[in-house]
């Protein structure tokens, strides 16, 4: 038997293709083909795994803006600017009704100082009233203002 | 002396000038005089309040003008709404208190 499978390897005669394909599939040069056709296939593997930190874009992240887009932004951005302006303004309004307030408290006090027991003091009712008035409208503008 | 000579001090007709006031008169005018003392007390005690009050709006307007200079222009301190509304409603009181006050003559 050992020696049947001896004499029929001696008798194989390898076709000329054979001895083609044994000359350019070399060990190295198998090796090297298989990393030059593995690199650009890990490059775009690496390319395309998604980063954690980095937001998935979405389908439509690259299209341009249409005109609908870009009008809603500008009104948002023109609404923004509009609010803090109002804000600015309404802040600013503020400090001045409170210090016309401080002014108002003071001339209240020094006339109801003067004013003695059995006197109804004109003057200290108006005084009184607008004070009321204006830190009614202190009230509402600092409401206003916290809660934008 | 002169016969027939008025002598005041020794007059005893009672007319209705030196008449003395009956008990009802006496219960009207007692209770005229405690009733002016009520409305004095009244007053001198409103007068009190007055002065409580305006003395304490102006601290609180003090405090809420400093507050609102001190801190930075971006956000109101969270009080000073609640500040506004004392002053609000002690500046009505003292209104209210004014308008109260009662004559007494």
């Amino acid at each position: 038997m050992l020696l049947r499978i001896e004499h029929k390897r001696k008798n194989h005669n390898p076709p000329a293709a054979a001895g083609y394909l044994r000359r350019w599939f070399k060990p190295g040069t198998l090796a090297w083909m298989l990393l030059f056709a593995l690199l650009p296939a890990g490059y775009l593997l690496h390319s395309q795994s998604p980063n954690p930190n980095q937001p998935i874009p979405g389908p439509d992240a690259s299209r341009p803006l249409d005109a609908n887009q870009i009008m809603s932004m500008r009104d948002q951005q023109n609404k923004k600017t509009n609010v803090d302006a109002a804000n600015a303004e309404r802040k600013k309004q503020i400090a001045d009704d409170s210090a016309k307030l401080l002014k108002l408290a003071t001339d209240l006090k020094t006339e109801v100082d003067k004013t003695s027991k059995d006197t109804l003091s004109l003057g200290v009712i108006r005084k009184a009233e607008e004070i009321e008035k204006l830190a009614h409208s202190v009230k509402e503008k600092m409401k206003l203002s916290m809660g934008n | 002396m002169t016969m027939g000579t008025f002598r005041p001090d020794k007059a005893t007709t009672v007319t209705a000038v030196n008449k003395r006031p009956d008990a009802n008169q006496l219960s009207v005018i007692n209770s005229r005089r405690v009733q002016l003392h009520l409305f004095a007390a009244a007053n001198a005690e409103r007068m009190r309040q007055l002065t409580d009050d305006s003395t304490r709006l102006l601290q609180i307007a003090t405090e809420l003008n400093s507050e609102l200079t001190e801190v930075d222009k971006a956000d109101l301190p969270a009080q000073a709404a609640t500040k506004a509304d004392m002053i609000e409603q002690l500046a009505h009181a003292v209104k209210e208190k004014m308008k109260l006050t009662v004559a007494v003559q």
